[in-house]
């Protein structure tokens, strides 16, 4: 207990603790959106494509800071967005190949160029490697107050645009018709979800920062039938896994904050799926169950 | 033909998905006031070209005018009501009948102005007209096929347009409803409006029905039910497609 109350007035655990939260609270609101929109994966080829930015990034500029290096990254996240959006449009490749096929050329050349670089002077203290899974031990005051403004700018958007992308995340032919522009929505609802992505590389990194953008949407959906409900709900459980993740890597050593946070809301999901009312896995074995026992009881067929 | 009011006109108007034409060198006036079927068999355009007419698709030649009514570009259209079909949203979005209805009135609220107690109250009252008012807090994934039309019905309803465009309304609907919405579109009929319906039933054409476009790639017949919907025209439209696509290319 005693360790308990230690480490939750430790300066640097509420630090990261901070942004650990903040970033769930982001990628929860933005990524219900993703979801509904059917556009999931998008977020695991941006962040991917992050990758190569902040390394080129680094060789341009020398500096270590981390708004240069996210910069960086999203600029080559925009860019991936783009040739993905282009392929589909302007090619017969669909979706999920052009996603792959640019997520792993983009990763790809992100691992060259990060190998090349470690072997220059003083890349190894610039700590790029980070990047890859996520140090959230390295978010100073400065990366999280950071976090806080570019969280408060994205969810005023949310807020501002809320008919809007809902209209457009149900039915954008629809909306297009009123006088809604698709391609408008699209270009602004996808740069809030690329900027999402960007804020949460520091901590959890390219490789699992997908997860946390799926994994509270889909957890919440399971609980809500309400949009605002359920980007709400999302947005808690960002958090709250934030804050257990980060909590649980300080408590014992030497285990990772990122990966912590993905697995704790990866346990919230897998718990939503299972035992969420009406929308649950047990609840419908249990519906089942209990029409089959009616239905015999009313004479039906024995199914 | 006599001289009507056209609610809309096309002129040249071609689709092409690919290299491949889908609507070929399309000439329309729809008249005001008319309760309008396009027909024709599977592929023949249909979807197409009421997509084209609400803007949806960009022709690769010609064009839609409007004459009744001013559409322009980026601008709200409040005066045009489109109802998809149901098939082509994805009705396990959160959202309950009253939220898809209210969308509705999102064209005349514009930008950032929220929907508030006058559009849910409209909303109720909507859906009073199609028979669904006690469904108004229900989850959409829960509707049938025919309350999921009758939402649609109800959301294009409440945008009081000039125009209605609808997408075969009548898909999964069973003969209850098929009847109380045909009563709705009569009653649009009547108050000066013009209702455009794809329809796939060739035996309620003339009882729903006062005007008949017949469409297969080109326009193959265009004025009253009276007049267009005949044997010689349904054969041109339905039988043999071959000639039409030898000569579209």
């Amino acid at each position: 207990m005693e360790t308990l109350i230690l480490l939750l007035t430790d300066y640097t655990f509420q630090t990261v603790a901070m942004g650990s939260a903040l970033l769930g609270i982001i990628s929860g609101v933005l990524g219900s959106f993703a979801v509904l929109r059917r556009q999931s994966l998008l977020g695991d080829g941006v962040s991917h494509a992050a990758l190569p930015g902040v390394v080129i990034a680094f060789l341009l500029t020398g500096s270590k800071d981390t708004e240069i290096l996210l910069l960086g990254a999203l600029l080559t996240g925009l860019s991936a967005t783009l040739i993905i959006m282009s392929i589909v449009r302007y090619s017969r490749i669909k979706f999920d190949s052009a996603l792959a096929l640019i997520m792993s050329v983009f990763f790809g050349l992100g691992l060259v160029l990060l190998t090349y670089t470690q072997r220059m002077p003083n890349a190894h203290q610039a700590g790029l490697k980070r990047f890859i899974y996520g140090q959230a031990s390295t978010l100073l005051q400065r990366d999280v107050v950071m976090m806080a403004v570019c969280g408060i700018v994205l969810l005023t958007v949310v807020v501002l645009f809320w008919k809007e992308f809902k209209l457009y995340s149900f039915n954008p032919e629809f909306a297009e018709t009123i006088g809604f522009s698709g391609k408008i929505l699209n270009i602004i609802l996808s740069l809030l979800v690329v900027l999402a992505i960007i804020i949460g590389l520091q901590t959890v990194g390219v490789v699992l920062m997908s997860a946390m953008l799926i994994a509270p949407a889909v957890a919440a959906r399971q609980w809500s039938n309400r949009l605002w409900l359920m980007v709400v709900l999302a947005a808690v459980f960002g958090a709250v896994s934030g804050v257990v993740g980060t909590l649980f890597s300080s408590a014992f050593v030497k285990l990772p904050t990122g990966p912590v946070i993905v697995v704790c809301i990866t346990t919230i999901t897998i718990f939503s799926l299972l035992f969420a009312p009406n929308r649950g896995i047990l609840h419908r074995i249990y519906l089942r169950r209990k029409n089959r026992v009616q239905f015999k009881l009313n004479g039906g067929a024995n199914l | 033909m006599a001289e009507e009011t056209c609610a809309l006109e096309i002129h040249d108007l071609t689709v092409a998905y690919g290299t491949k034409p889908v609507l070929w060198d399309i000439d329309l006036c729809i008249p005001k006031g008319k309760l309008v079927a396009i027909i024709g068999p599977n592929g023949a355009g249909k979807t197409t070209l009421i997509k084209s007419m609400v803007g949806l698709i960009k022709p690769v030649s010609g064009g839609v005018h409007f004459q009744i009514i001013e559409v322009k570009k980026g601008k709200f259209r409040n005066k045009i009501a489109y109802v998809p079909q149901s098939g082509s949203v994805d009705w396990d979005f959160p959202a309950t009948v009253l939220d898809v209805v209210m969308m509705g009135r999102y064209g005349h609220l514009g930008w950032f102005k929220t929907p508030g107690r006058n559009e849910k109250n409209m909303a109720l009252e909507t859906l009073d007209k199609v028979g669904m008012r006690e469904y108004a807090n229900r989850q959409i994934s829960q509707l049938s096929g025919g309350q999921q039309q009758r939402v649609f019905l109800a959301r294009a309803l409440i945008q009081d347009a000039e125009i209605y465009f609808m997408d075969e309304p009548f898909k999964g609907v069973d003969a209850q409803t098929e009847k109380s919405i045909v009563e709705l579109l009569k009653n649009l009929k009547t108050e000066g409006k013009t209702v455009i319906v794809v329809h796939h039933d060739l035996q309620t054409v003339t009882s729903y029905f006062d005007w008949a476009i017949l469409i297969n790639l080109r326009i193959i017949a265009n004025g009253s039910v009276e007049e267009v919907f005949n044997e010689q025209n349904l054969n041109l439209t339905y039988g043999n497609r071959e000639h039409l696509k030898q000569e579209a290319n």
